[in-house]
């Protein structure tokens, strides 16, 4: 009986990592499939493809596996944690994850003028000027992307990308 | 050559085999949409980068969402109610809840007051069918022994979208007036505590804003509820909105909504008991007493049955011009009837009240400043068929902020306001009037708010403002530091020093009212036996708080929330005996000559010509204490279950135990031994007024009971399919005394279990089974006024 439940809560909290796992595995796949549908300014030339998250976050490591696998317009793929946004300078795209969502305006005020696409995955994050935020709709994982927010950071994006979001 | 060709072979096999392990790599060995949950985590990175983002969107959608994020959402949800900007609610600096739509839909709550049962820290009492009283922390039944009207709560501010729907004739919201329903909310955003340095006057328990929905989807979208059950009660609520070319979006909603009371009888304090309507017309000793109606009927409620009617109408519009200028205008407009507490001094407990209004409501964001401009034009009659209390009214409000981020750090914002409410009853004059005309009430009003955080960890913030009234001419300065220190991601220390008042109320300033109790008799009586007043001096109640936080996470699916507090509140007023004025004859006697017998009063048995009362600031403070914890935890993704509590205590200092009638009786018998005095110093009687009257001075330190010491609650939803929603909730207080001038009753502890069981037949409609009080317990909750009952009916939710 007791073995029993050991294995009831072994499956349940294995079932739990692997769910976990999976939605930021999907989104790190998401993120690199964006860096092929955003177009960066030529200006914009950091020596490697920067990847920032501020502060903690599980996509951090999914990430880090993509970059051992592929490159990200012709560049290496640097996954970066920033602990404070003063320290955030030169990265192609900078993840917000929900437990900074709250500082939005303030990351928003920081990156304002630079060439970098700002995701974000609390809801409503787009009206308030990200680039692209995760959301979920009825329970699936989708994107909402705001065109009119990404040309204000002074990037293109392809409208292909923008049809298989949510446009904002 | 040989060894070339030999080369080539080999080099080409290579490629060949590559070529076709990528193709393994890539390709899936069927269709996507056939893929099962488990086959797509065991998908690898290799095959999935090089899927196209069309077929990953649908891989996800099969794997579905992370646990931690699922927690994350529905645990920690963004508010804004606590610093005027977006945070997660394990960061906000104040005692802070939020209630989403999903879960007041889940609930099952037939109003919003109902709904607020769900959050930690409301003392919430249903007085009729379908009508609340609603308190934050208690402070209600201040003083005990006088007006109803002082047990309930005028001190906490009720917002729609950071419009103020307040009364301030009387103070406190008439939730029956509010023209939106469940089904136009996105979330209710509440503050525990003194909160008026960020949103002004009646602040003072707390803060409630009810953020509405906006339309984000260029799809026509529509939803309607049915719901009808006993007590022939009936809720239909419907809305439509749409979004056009991402800029401009409208909504557009209804609703209506009727529930009869449990009974038809209403309390009489001067038989001590609840009696037919019809009886109430024909022995109204101070009203103007009517024929009994044959069929059970009565003049002041012709239909007694009826607890609760109202509809309304409300249209929004959002558009953005772009990411740093919008503006969103609302337009509303509704009308209540209720049967429900009385407000004014009367021998029942209860009145027919009717409120109509129009609102429009215009807010502009443009770059980092808010400016609202909104303006209520409305009528109320508080007590429909007593003479007196029927008013149009008009409030106006305006402000402006700006939010200045210095360094990513530092948040200054300061503000500028002007509000003005006016109520005017010059178009119902009659014998008996509350007002006599137009009075207002306004005030100017500037704020500033800074916000700073250390290191990401120390968060300082120092809130002032200042608030000129025309009455009083005394300015105020409400204000709120609060220092939090984030330990770790898990874990969050706040403390929260805050001061915050009321408004001035019209009741409180500006009552002029003569209460015509003895009919007119020229030279004799002067048909003025009761005289009421307000004052303009009066000082605004002023709260006090001192309070300590603490939030923590232990796990990522549990989330606890730790309040301790203090409060001091001052400037306490109350309608007050202020003298007495006895007309005595040759012989001694008060009389009246037109019928030769001594006047009396017929509640204090005093003969009496007339008596002046008017409100007056006490000496009276209160002190109150407490804790209240929250819990919340989510076990995997099907099932979630809420439990707070608060554990309080309420001592009045220096409070005046003699009701107004006490008072008048003991200020009688002093204004006759001056007379029997001067009688037998001068040796006649004296033939005329003579007044004044010895008020006593005993004051006493008691316990406020009417305020639970205990009261809290559990929420529960269970998914255990995408179909079925199942979800239960208890709301239970502990035992409270209320003291009324004229009676003292017992309201006994309760626990309320409510179920809703929400089947969805297909992906745009779902049935519906709701059981509020499902054990039926029929105690009452609100002193005097109607038994409880259980409410059972079934509903109808469609979406297109």
């Amino acid at each position: 009986m007791r073995k029993l439940k050991f294995i009831f809560v072994v499956l349940f909290f294995a079932s739990t990592i692997a769910k976990a796992q999976s939605n930021s595995m999907f989104k790190a796949l998401f993120i690199y499939n964006f860096t092929k549908n955003i177009e960066w300014p030529d200006s914009y030339n950091p020596s490697n493809f920067v990847i920032g998250i501020y502060g903690n976050s599980e996509i951090i490591e999914e990430l880090n596996k993509i970059s051992q696998r592929k490159k990200a317009n012709n560049k290496t793929i640097v996954v970066e944690k920033f602990n404070t946004l003063q320290t955030i300078s030169q990265v192609n795209i900078l993840y917000i994850p929900i437990t900074k969502s709250g500082q939005i305006k303030e990351i928003l005020n920081h990156v304002k003028n630079k060439p970098i696409l700002v995701i974000t995955e609390s809801p409503g994050l787009t009206q308030k000027g990200s680039c692209i935020n995760f959301v979920l709709v009825k329970g699936d994982q989708k994107f909402e992307i705001s065109k009119p927010n990404i040309y204000n950071q002074g990037l293109k994006v392809s409208d292909q990308l923008v049809e298989l979001g949510i446009s904002m | 050559m040989k060894k070339n060709i030999h080369n080539i072979k080999y080099i080409t096999t290579l490629c060949i085999f590559f070529l076709l392990q990528s193709t393994v790599f890539a390709q899936l060995d069927k269709n996507i949409a056939d893929y099962s949950r488990d086959e797509v985590l065991e998908l690898s990175y290799d095959q999935l980068l090089e899927l196209e983002l069309n077929d990953l969107l649908k891989l996800a959608e099969i794997a579905g969402v992370s646990l931690d994020e699922l927690y994350e959402i529905v645990l920690n949800k963004d508010v804004e109610i606590a610093s005027k900007s977006s945070e997660q609610i394990f960061q906000s600096p104040l005692s802070t809840s939020v209630l989403t739509s999903e879960e007041i839909i889940a609930s099952g709550a037939n109003s919003i007051a109902e709904a607020l049962r769900l959050i930690p820290g409301f003392i919430i009492r249903e007085k009729t069918n379908g009508n609340f009283d609603v308190q934050i922390r208690g402070n209600d039944n201040i003083p005990p022994g006088n007006l109803m009207l002082f047990s309930e709560n005028r001190s906490t501010l009720v917002m729609i979208d950071g419009r103020l729907v307040f009364n301030y004739v009387f103070g406190g919201t008439l939730w029956e007036s509010i023209p939106i329903s469940l089904i136009d909310i996105e979330r209710i955003e509440v503050v525990r505590g003194p909160a008026g340095a960020l949103y002004g006057p009646n602040a003072v328990n707390g803060v409630i804003n009810i953020i509405t929905k906006k339309s984000h989807s260029q799809k026509l979208q529509s939803q309607a509820i049915v719901e009808y059950g006993n007590f022939n009660s009936l809720k239909t609520e419907a809305a439509i909105s749409k979004s056009f070319n991402k800029k401009i979006n409208f909504r557009l909603s209804g609703n209506y909504q009727q529930i009869e009371r449990t009974q038809t009888d209403i309390y009489m304090w001067p038989l001590g008991g609840y009696r037919p309507v019809s009886f109430i017309d024909s022995v109204n000793p101070w009203n103007k007493p009517q024929p009994i109606k044959p069929n059970g009927s009565s003049v002041y409620f012709p239909n007694p049955e009826l607890a609760l009617q109202k509809y309304g109408a409300n249209l929004s519009t959002n558009f953005n011009l772009n990411k740093n200028i919008n503006f969103h205008l609302s337009a509303n407009l509704q009308n209540s009837e209720v049967i429900s507490s009385i407000i004014d001094d009367s021998f029942i407990s209860e009145s027919r009240r009717g409120v109509s209004s129009k609102a429009f409501d215009l807010t502009a964001n443009i770059y980092k400043s808010t400016t609202q401009f909104s303006y209520t034009d409305g009528w109320m009659n508080a007590s429909i068929g007593s003479d007196g209390f029927e008013f149009d009214y008009n409030i106006l409000q305006f402000k402006t902020e700006y939010d200045w981020v210095i360094l990513d750090k530092l948040h200054i914002q300061p503000g500028f306001g002007f509000d003005r409410s006016v109520y005017d009853d010059s178009n119902y004059l009659s014998s008996e009037n509350l007002l006599n005309g137009e009075k207002t009430i306004e005030y100017l009003s500037f704020n500033l708010r800074m916000d700073y955080t250390f290191f990401e960890k120390l968060r300082f913030i120092a809130a002032v403002r200042a608030e000129n009234y025309n009455n009083p001419s005394d300015t105020y300065f409400p204000f709120q530091f609060v220092a939090s220190y984030k330990i770790n991601d898990k874990n969050i220390l706040r403390a929260v020093q805050s001061r915050s008042n009321t408004s001035p109320f019209m009741v409180d300033m500006y009552t002029n009212f003569d209460w015509k109790r003895v009919p007119v008799i020229p030279g004799v009586t002067s048909g003025l036996n009761i005289r009421f007043d307000g004052n303009t001096d009066l000082k605004l109640i002023t709260m006090d708080m001192s309070e300590i936080g603490y939030r923590a996470k232990p796990f990522k699916n549990i989330q606890i929330d730790i309040e301790l507090f203090h409060s001091h509140t001052k400037n306490l007023s109350a309608l007050m005996a202020d003298s007495v004025h006895v007309l005595t004859a040759a012989n001694g006697l008060p009389i009246n000559l037109a019928t030769g017998k001594p006047i009396y009063d017929p509640i204090t048995q005093k003969p009496f010509d007339y008596i002046h009362v008017k409100y007056e600031n006490l000496d009276l403070t209160s002190e109150q204490y407490g804790i209240s914890a929250n819990i919340d935890f989510m076990f995997g993704e099907n099932f979630r279950i809420k439990l707070f509590g608060t554990w309080q205590k309420t001592k009045l200092s220096d409070y005046y135990a003699l009701t107004i009638d006490q008072t008048i009786g003991k200020m009688t018998e002093s204004v006759y031994a001056e007379w029997q005095k001067s009688w037998q110093s001068t040796g006649n009687p004296f033939n005329g007024v003579i007044g004044g009257g010895v008020r006593p001075s005993e004051l006493s330190n008691i316990e406020n009971n009417y305020t639970p010491s205990f009261y809290g609650g559990l929420f529960l939803i269970f998914t255990p399919s995408k179909k079925l929603t199942i979800s239960r909730s208890i709301y239970f207080y502990s035992q409270q005394e209320y003291v009324h001038k004229y009676a003292t009753t017992t309201i006994e502890s309760k626990v309320i279990f409510n179920m809703k069981i929400d089947y969805k037949i297909h992906k745009q409609s779902s049935i519906y089974f709701n059981a509020r009080n499902m054990f039926n317990d029929d105690e009452v909750e609100f002193g005097f006024l109607d038994k409880n009952a259980g409410k059972y009916s079934l509903g109808l939710t469609l979406n297109f």
